[in-house]
């Protein structure tokens, strides 16, 4: 009798027995793929751009989004069916007293897992294809941009199959095979997660700017989709520079590393697992010791960083603290109990393992503590001034916003500064950074908030020896306002907020101005370097006051677009916006004026004769017990004021929403406002919806003398 | 031949085969008896590669079994639950096992189907536990492996379904030197079946012997004596295993052949004597506590 089996005939039975998910997958990708975009087809036909239309039906179809979600489901979904019977005694028995080795089994129920996912994937596509191309002519980078995503489609179906395998083959049962995976799909990330929130929490100094998606990449294949989809708009304009030679291609090849490991570690768990594992909670004994403490520990400091958060800020420092304390016990004593439940099926097991409970809450309280207590010096970390080559310093500033889809992507004003600025006179920095640190310590968040009106400032320390450290102060305004006064003097600093809005003005093509109203005007192309110019001048020649405490009139905002001979329209390169015109700005308004745009809402105070109503909307505590006197469960109190006598008391408190992005604007913040204007417009639609805006209050508003009535639920 | 060697193997710190060495000859009946968690299985499972020894070594044929496809494919595993495919049918497992085991006799699966009276194409789902046993034991034979490991596989059949199975069994020992082992908690199911039994307790073998041997030198005497001493001169002569007597009727359980054992006891001239033969079930009784175990305690 011959021993050898025919691989192909393993295969050929073990995909018998999974015939219901091949079902599932062809129906699936049926329905999700020629299916849906027949009706998407069909939709478009009378869309006046249908073209672009179908443009954007092949990125969904041929584009990470769904299919890559789909692909990653049916990738764990593939794994589990197929190598369910590891956990039933039965089917183990059968399995393996057959006369096939291991590896051959392995390999046979490993491929037809692929293959159930990939032949109606691929048959889709195949289908999907001529259907797309007879609405759109496919062009050489459509097609590369599609089967490049195919591929890392693929490739990812395979990272999340290779990686659920390896929890098949840890575990004994479902339950644990589908907690284990979780584990292994989050633990990087929760733990690179935990580790953020307890210097967040616990040092006030810290500052998060830690690109934990970045970080934690290659953990877990959710975050290395995840850090793909976020880079794929970036990397999609140019898919075939990227793949062939990029960091885009590198990182494809560290992914697919990545994914053999795991399915060689997966293989070598499955010869090692021994057939007495059906039916268990672990696989292998010895590990869940290991696994028990690795998830206890960072359960039972959840824990505690979450009970400590939720009583109020406002609460004395030792009550928090024996909030957290009760919920490191609580967390520590649930979490350990109920993954001994688990692992042993048995309530009573609760506590089997009390040393063990006993070790691992010392470390769990060691571990809190040492945060909380700033063991590590981190919060109190301030390098010698000696040792700092330049800084970059935030102080309270109007931010732009910078994104260019070539390079860097978005830029929020604050990180543009933190990257950007570099005052080599750091004096006066060092100083303002110093104060802060002296004011902020290594006190813990809650402990800041509510002394008082303080401002808050992000500091970037750049070293002589390369290193960089950035740290976030708090200071009173009063004792922070003459050094931000200084700041404001020096050329580097503004540069340092404004300079790729300088920069890159040359390049624009396209530049609009929002005023109050948040109506957008286009200057013409003809006058933006003139304009730039003028602005950027009078900008510079600003002081700290008439930027920090005056009034914000309009934003400037413009594009770069590059345009080719078959795209008139061109495609945009970068976009930079929030260039604050400030009341001061006179020249800068004159021009506008002068060349087209309507600066009368710039330029005049409110007329208070068309204001008909104003809503006020309680944002806080305080703005509630303001307006009704009294604190209720749930704030957000709102009134209606429509009396003309009542919105006069008010008029004068109103100011522009778009003071909203410095920390020296006198508004109260504990209100929304609402401001609707009478329009003569025919609907009510219109006098709703196109007469109105949002608006800040000044601090100092008359709320308690006025009369109104109370929007109730 | 089946060779064990000194196997061990745990389960989460519970001994389940405890340093057992054992051999299992070509072409016999081999019975394994014990209790509920007394390791059979556990051998079985280790004897078809299932599972690995922790200690010691399992030699099929002279070589060793765990991972060898080549050795794997001269056993045939019936465990005590078998495993049919969800929905499948009784042909469903035909084509499956003649795709494993490529000796499978296709056309004889379908004729012991029908003499057995199964239906090949009803759902094994809707069988009784007996009739799942048949189609194990079908399944078993046709696969046409030089071994046969059936783990609690008599346990539910009926007298005459283990009269057929015996004779499936036999057949194929005369005509292919087929090599059945059957695990069992139950002696009595496996009288009629085995040539050879080993007796497995707290994961050891206590003893193995062969069933005919066994039953050829022991024997139940029942008897009234004459004189008081007669007893005496019976068990200073024969091998005297246990006396029970109550009143003038002494029974004795001894081992020797019968001739003698009549010879000795017809010299006394006693009132009454008769040489009955014993069950499988007292021949372990009697041999277990011989060797120290209160068999009572061990199977029943």
């Amino acid at each position: 009798m011959t021993s050898k089996i025919s691989f192909f005939k393993l295969c050929r039975e073990n995909m018998k027995r999974r015939m219901w998910l091949l079902v599932l997958t062809i129906l699936t990708y049926f329905i999700s793929m020629p299916l849906a975009m027949m009706i998407m087809l069909q939709n478009e036909a009378d869309n006046r751009n249908r073209v672009s239309g179908y443009i954007e039906i092949f990125s969904d179809f041929f584009g990470m989004g769904f299919h890559s979600i789909l692909a990653a489901g049916f990738a764990i979904l593939c794994a589990v069916a197929g190598f369910a019977w590891l956990f039933s005694k039965k089917k183990v028995d059968m399995y393996h007293s057959m006369p096939v080795r291991r590896e051959k089994l392995f390999a046979a129920v490993y491929l037809n897992g692929i293959l159930v996912w990939l032949v109606p994937y691929l048959v889709s596509i195949l289908i999907c294809l001529p259907m797309i191309g007879s609405h759109v002519r496919i062009s050489g980078e459509m097609a590369s941009t599609a089967v490049i995503t195919i591929g890392i489609n693929i490739l990812f179906f395979v990272f999340f199959y290779n990686l659920m395998l390896a929890a098949v083959m840890l575990t004994g049962n479902m339950i644990n095979c589908l907690i284990t995976g979780g584990v292994l799909f989050a633990y990087a990330v929760a733990l690179r997660g935990l580790l953020e929130v307890y210097l967040s929490y616990f040092m006030a100094t810290w500052y998060s700017d830690a690109d934990i998606l970045g970080e934690v990449k290659f953990f877990s294949p959710i975050m290395s989709m995840a850090y793909f989809a976020d880079n794929f708009t970036k990397w999609q304009n140019h898919m075939l520079v990227y793949v062939t030679g990029g960091a885009f291609a590198l990182y494809l090849l560290q992914c697919l590393v990545l994914a053999v490991i795991a399915g060689v570690i997966a293989l070598i768990l499955y010869k090692k697992r021994p057939s007495e594992a059906a039916g268990k909670s672990i696989a292998f004994e010895k590990i869940l010791n290991i696994y028990r403490i690795m998830l206890v520990i960072p359960l039972s400091l959840g824990s505690g960083i979450f009970f400590s958060a939720l009583v109020d800020g406002g609460t004395p420092q030792n009550i928090m603290t024996a909030w957290m304390i009760f919920g490191l016990i609580f967390g520590l004593v649930l979490s350990h109990g109920f993954i001994e439940v688990l692992f042993q099926m048995d309530i009573k097991a609760m506590f089997s393992y009390k040393r063990q409970l006993l070790a691992t809450g010392v470390v769990v309280f060691l571990v809190a503590f040492s945060f909380k207590g700033d063991w590590y010096g981190i919060g109190r970390y301030m390098p010698q001034e000696e040792k700092v080559e330049s800084m970059a310093i935030t102080a309270g500033t109007d931010y732009i916003y910078y994104n260019n889809f070539e390079t860097d992507g978005y830029l929020s004003g604050e990180t543009y500064i933190l990257t950007n600025m570099e005052l080599t006179d750091t004096k006066t920095a060092y100083e303002l950074a110093k104060l802060g640190m002296e004011c902020t310590g290594s006190k813990a968040i809650y402990n800041i908030q509510g002394e008082g009106p303080y401002i808050c400032y992000a500091v970037r320390y750049r070293l002589k020896s390369g290193k960089e450290i950035t740290r976030r102060y708090w200071l009173p305004e009063k004792t922070a306002w003459p050094y931000i006064e200084q700041l404001y003097t020096q050329q580097e600093f503004k540069d340092g907020i404004m300079g790729a809005f300088w920069e890159n003005a040359s390049a624009a093509t396209e530049l609009t101005v929002m005023d109050m109203n948040y109506d957008e005007q286009a200057l013409g192309r003809q006058w933006i370097a003139e304009f730039m110019e003028i602005y950027r001048r009078e900008y510079e020649s600003l002081t700290a006051e008439q930027i920090l405490k005056g009034t914000t009139v309009a934003e400037v905002s413009y594009e770069i677009r590059e345009y080719e001979e078959a795209d008139s329209s061109g495609h945009v390169i970068a976009r930079l916006g929030n260039g604050c015109i400030y009341s001061a700005c006179t020249e800068t308004l004159q021009f506008l004026k002068e060349h087209g745009i309507d600066t009368s809402s710039m330029t005049q105070e409110f007329d208070p004769e068309k204001v008909t109503r104003i809503e006020l909307r309680s944002c806080s505590e305080e703005g509630d017990a303001m307006l009704r006197g009294e604190v209720t469960e749930d704030w957000g109190t709102m009134v209606i004021i429509e009396d003309r006598n009542e919105i006069e008391k008010l008029l004068p408190y109103l100011v522009s929403d778009l003071t909203r992005y410095n920390g020296f604007k006198d508004y109260d913040d504990n209100f929304d406002v609402y401001v609707v204007y009478e329009s003569g417009a025919e609907s009510e639609y219109e006098e709703k919806y196109q007469n109105s805006r949002y608006m800040r209050l000044k601090k100092g508003a008359p709320i308690g003398e006025l009369k109104f009535d109370i929007m109730e639920d | 031949m089946i060779e064990a060697k000194g196997i061990s193997k745990s389960f989460g710190g519970i001994k389940a085969v405890d340093n057992l060495t054992a051999t299992i000859q070509e072409g016999t009946v081999f019975g394994l008896i014990g209790t509920n968690g007394a390791g059979k299985s556990t051998f079985l499972r280790m004897v078809c590669g299932i599972l690995k020894a922790d200690e010691g070594s399992i030699l099929v044929d002279g070589k060793p079994v765990y991972e060898a496809p080549e050795v794997k494919s001269q056993i045939f595993y019936i465990s005590d639950e078998q495993y049919f495919f969800a929905n499948a049918n009784p042909l469903d497992m035909k084509h499956y096992y003649q795709s494993i085991y490529p000796g499978f006799d296709g056309m004889r699966f379908l004729e012991l189907l029908e003499k057995f009276g199964l239906s090949g194409s009803r759902k094994i789902n809707t069988f009784s536990k007996g009739m799942k046993k048949q189609l194990s034991v079908i399944l078993g034979i046709c696969a046409n492996t030089k071994y046969l490991l059936c783990d609690e596989t008599f346990d539910g059949l009926d007298p005459v379904m283990r009269q057929a199975v015996k004779s499936l069994f036999i057949k194929d020992i005369e005509e292919r030197g087929l090599t059945p082992v059957v695990a069992s908690h139950n002696l009595r199911e496996l009288e009629d079946i085995c040539d050879h039994v080993g007796l497995l307790h707290r994961g050891g073998i206590l003893l193995s012997r062969d069933l005919d041997d066994m039953k050829l030198n022991i024997h139940k005497l029942q008897c009234v004596f004459k004189q008081p001493g007669d007893l005496e001169y019976v068990k200073q002569l024969l091998e005297v295993m246990k006396v029970e007597q109550r009143g003038s009727l002494i029974t004795i359980t001894v081992k020797g052949s019968a001739e003698h054992i009549e010879k000795t006891v017809a010299d006394r001239e006693p009132l009454f004597y008769e040489l009955l033969p014993l069950s499988l079930e007292e021949i372990f009784i009697s041999e277990t506590e011989v060797a120290g175990y209160d068999i009572k305690n061990i199977i029943f």
